[in-house]
């Protein structure tokens, strides 16, 4: 018989002591990329031996839009929209760093209630990003109930962008050197009552999820990340806290507000799917208390845009790096004295992330890679930019 | 359209002065030329050493530092000010200790920045990786930059985890000219090269040297070219005369006029 067909065979076949065994052949499966686990375009590879994973990988590019290019090609305020299309989860994240980046070259000072803006509707978009992500994880271990629940949250938040800027999802809000438009009548008092509202949910979601014992078995000990794999691996954000290591940029580099108000930083102990869950909803709980602390500091009135020059020309080169939720966000920008950026460089968390698949997923079963995926939270438009 | 935005930038780069008329530029001079005459102050004082006038450093091999398109200001001082983050010092310190070639220096906020060689890329990074007081063990970005006729770049940014400091920025200036530019991989140093390296050779075309697996990430394996090459030209059919053979505009309002 020709070795090709045998590939799905499996036969018994006498071993050196004599004893017959069960001879068995690696199979590569293909997932993807029209695969509902996969949060976008992504193509997994995997060789399996049985039901177990003995190496995955992960084919990207899908998305790409060469986001970079265009970047190169438009005049600098005129990125900002096409930054939204990266993250499109955070999107106010992904503006923020490239506004950031400009500021950074242009020497701007941004006026202290847009800087409150951006740091309550930032945080605002963290919560948002994880209680999306809560959902979509639920819906991948099978469970629908969270993600029904986790939908409803964060529609309200939502909402609240709605009427700020007029978009739900791709805001184009952050503007070079401030904030688009103010914030609107009655911001402060909804954004509270939500937070309140939000307290009350997360005691909710507890509740239903994280001593079940069906989302135990499928995530404790499950894809685990040792510490210096993960600083290895590039790993940041929520993937990196909850191996142990407690670095926030928010904390490590502050930009924005963080170094005035006191949080704290999630760490996990092992590593694995079900401590990146935890990290994941202990942050929520620490920007609500960061976005209480903004709405009580808000200033009253006064700009919200810097002069900015009308023709912006800055030359040089810098790096400007936040927490978004997935991780950490870079934007290595060179300027050459013209309107139009020379190089545009995103450094996207999640793009790391998907290195580290082959990591997670060697020696687990097959459906464990599944909930791994779910818990590096992927979103493909920033993998593939 | 777009032969107007590329000339705008070629003249710019290749001469600097050509893009320094409008107003905001002339804003930006005064600030350089202020921080410059600081630096001078300081090393009047006697207490660094005085900083070198032109970019190009006289140490290293013409091949390896190609002349930079545009002199940033910082790239002049070498001197270390008195005023910079001792995670700055410290790093400035322990580089020049074990490679005197390195000229490293102060960038911005707490940012060191070094230009290396590329012959000595690879003991440099082991060494800020495994050197006590830097221990660089986080590869953040590795960016790769077309420098037109300056030749391709690659930058990398670290940084120690979990201080989150002392941070560094390494330039590389790829050897071997635009056709075969190539650069040592780092994957075996820091293994979350491996994907940074590999757009950086999908999208520019540095080949990087001891790569496991330098295939194209982002686009088709097919792909002709590297679309971020400042010299790139789709090879594909213009999307505008598609679009214009098949239906006319009835107004000027109608047509694209982004390019290709």
């Amino acid at each position: 018989m020709a070795d090709s067909e045998m590939n799905i065979s499996t036969q018994l076949e006498e071993t050196g002591s004599g004893e017959p065994r069960i001879r068995t052949e690696e199979l590569l499966i293909n997932m993807g990329p029209q695969h509902p686990s996969t949060h976008g375009v992504l193509r997994v590879m995997a060789r399996l031996d049985g039901e177990k994973v003995v190496d995955a990988w992960g084919d990207i590019g899908y998305l790409h839009r060469c986001f970079e290019k265009i970047a190169e090609k438009r005049p600098l305020p005129a990125v900002i929209p096409y930054t939204d299309r990266t993250d499109y989860l955070a999107a106010l994240s992904m503006e923020l760093t490239y506004v950031l980046a400009v500021e950074k070259l242009l020497n701007i000072e941004v006026p202290e209630r847009a800087v409150y803006i951006r740091f309550i509707t930032n945080e605002l978009q963290r919560i948002a990003s994880h209680l999306l992500w809560f959902g979509a994880f639920c819906l991948d271990l099978g469970a629908v109930t969270g993600f029904l629940y986790a939908f409803r949250d964060r529609e309200k938040i939502l909402d609240v962008y709605e009427s700020l800027c007029g978009a739900r999802m791709l805001y184009n809000y952050f503007r070079i050197g401030g904030v688009r438009n103010d914030l609107y009548q009655g911001f402060r008092d909804t954004v509270l009552r939500l937070m309140d509202d939000l307290e009350k949910r997360l005691v909710e979601f507890d509740n239903l999820i994280t001593s079940n014992k069906i989302f135990e078995t499928r995530t404790v000990g499950v894809g685990v990340l040792t510490a210096e794999e993960a600083i290895a691996w590039g790993a940041s954000g929520p993937v990196l806290r909850a191996s142990g290591i407690p670095y926030d940029i928010r904390k490590a580099d502050p930009y924005l507000l963080y170094d005035r108000y006191d949080f704290n930083v999630p760490v996990g102990t092992n590593g694995d799917v079900y401590d990146r869950y935890r990290v994941r909803m202990a942050e929520i709980a620490e920007s609500i208390k960061l976005v209480r602390h903004g709405l009580e500091d808000l200033p009253r009135g006064g700009d919200i845009m810097a002069d900015v020059p009308r023709r912006l020309s800055p030359s040089g080169d810098t790096y400007s790096r936040i927490e978004s939720p997935r991780g950490e966000v870079g934007c290595y920008l060179v300027c050459d004295g013209t309107d139009v950026a020379y190089r545009v460089k995103w450094r996207s968390p999640c793009f790391v992330h998907l290195q580290l698949l082959g990591t997670l997923s060697r020696g687990s079963l097959i459906a464990d890679m599944v909930a791994n995926i779910g818990s590096l939270d992927i979103v493909m438009g920033e993998v593939d930019r | 359209m777009r032969d107007e935005t590329s000339d705008y930038l070629t003249q710019s780069v290749l001469a600097p002065d050509l893009g320094k008329k409008g107003t905001g530029d002339m804003a930006y001079n005064e600030k350089e030329s202020h921080g410059q005459s600081e630096n001078m102050n300081d090393s009047g004082n006697g207490v660094h050493e005085t900083p070198q006038p032109t970019p190009t450093a006289a140490d290293q091999p013409a091949e390896t530092q190609p002349e930079r398109p545009k002199a940033e200001p910082s790239q002049r001082e070498h001197a270390v000010s008195p005023d910079a983050p001792d995670e700055v010092k410290t790093t400035i310190a322990a580089l020049v200790e074990a490679f005197p070639s390195l000229k490293p220096f102060h960038k911005e906020d707490d940012w060191t920045e070094v230009v290396v060689p590329a012959a000595l890329l690879k003991d440099v990074a082991r060494f800020v990786r495994d050197d006590e007081r830097l221990k660089l063990n986080f590869l953040s970005s590795l960016s790769g930059v077309d420098y037109r006729d300056a030749g391709l770049q690659v930058v990398y940014h670290l940084i120690s985890i979990p201080a989150g400091r002392p941070k560094l920025i390494m330039k590389v200036n790829a050897e071997g000219g635009r056709d075969n530019a190539h650069v040592p991989s780092v994957v075996d140093i820091w293994p979350t090269a491996n994907w940074h390296e590999r757009e950086a050779w999908d999208l520019l075309g540095i080949r990087f040297d001891g790569h496991p697996n330098l295939k194209r990430i982002l686009l088709r394996e097919d792909w002709i070219g590297h679309p971020l090459r400042k010299d790139y030209v789709d090879s594909r059919p213009p999307r505008e005369r598609q679009y214009k053979e098949t239906w006319a505009p009835p107004s000027d309002r109608g047509v694209r006029h982004d390019e290709s």
